[in-house]
């Protein structure tokens, strides 16, 4: 039986980096009140401005999901994803109701070696448009795979 | 504008996520990442059980500085980094300090403890008031 050549962690980080600037396809949401009220619910924020506008960390469950589906390769590395970070960006209250286009990007790969081994960073830009196509929101988001 | 002053720490937020607390956060998020409710998988991948979701620990922050806010001004910005596992049932204190006023905005560090006063995410808000 043939035995696959292991990929190395090297080959994972240059094939990952080839693909710098690839974007997501476009997805569309409308938001909705009952995906907002269970958003609030489960963090136990009752401030009474979420049952009309959208709570700052929320748009992070509309960001298109790409790390598993589009980038397969990164499983090979380590065996466990952690959050490194976020950053959000705000141009304007976005409203229950409204309809937001969201596209992400892979903006950087890199690889650095922490105490207990080596450490893949993944960063992702998620912009989410409304319907005049104006930013709204921007994520930016840094995944680890150790 | 609202009276603020650098150095001046703002309210205290404590929150405690149990385990159903993150069940219910991954049905919200669509994080069904096992290290969050399924505590032989996360011991499997070295960690001490289940832990909290980082992102949820960034909501708590978020709620630190809008419920500190409330309509008297708006969130430019929020970034979170993370320092330390946080483990469910366990009060975590969000805390934050302002740390730069130019004109109408605001900058606050931002923070969480966990009961061995560690800290186990920081972050920086910036606001705008009016």
């Amino acid at each position: 039986m043939n035995q696959e050549r292991p990929v190395s962690a090297r080959e994972i980080v240059e094939r990952l980096r080839s693909r710098i600037g690839w974007q997501s396809k476009a997805v569309d949401s409308v938001i909705e009140g009952r995906q907002v009220r269970a958003w609030t619910e489960a963090i136990g924020d009752r401030n009474p401005q979420w049952s009309d506008e959208v709570p700052p960390t929320f748009l992070f469950a509309l960001q298109p999901e790409v790390l598993e589906t589009e980038m397969p390769e990164a499983m090979e590395y380590g065996r466990v994803w952690l959050n490194g970070g976020v950053r959000f960006e705000y141009f304007r209250p976005v409203r229950i109701g409204e309809r937001l286009r969201a596209v992400a990007r892979l903006v950087d790969v890199y690889e650095k070696q922490g105490r207990s081994g080596g450490l893949l960073f993944i960063i992702t830009e998620t912009t989410f448009e409304d319907e005049r196509e104006a930013v709204v929101c921007k994520i930016h988001r840094t995944t680890i795979r150790r | 504008m609202r009276d603020v002053e650098i150095g001046e720490e703002i309210p205290e937020l404590v929150k405690t996520a149990t385990l159903r607390t993150l069940v219910q956060y991954a049905g919200a998020s669509g994080d069904f990442y096992e290290i969050h409710y399924d505590d032989a998988f996360a011991r499997a991948l070295g960690l001490p059980g289940v832990i909290v979701h980082g992102m949820l620990k960034g909501a708590y922050l978020a709620q630190l500085v809008t419920d500190w806010l409330q309509l008297d001004g708006r969130l430019i910005s929020l970034a979170i980094s993370y320092r330390g596992i946080d483990r469910p049932g366990q009060p975590l204190r969000c805390r934050g300090v302002v740390k730069r006023i130019e004109a109408r905005t605001v900058e606050l560090e931002i923070w969480s403890e966990n009961p061995e006063g560690s800290t186990t995410a920081t972050g920086t808000a910036i606001v705008e008031f009016g």
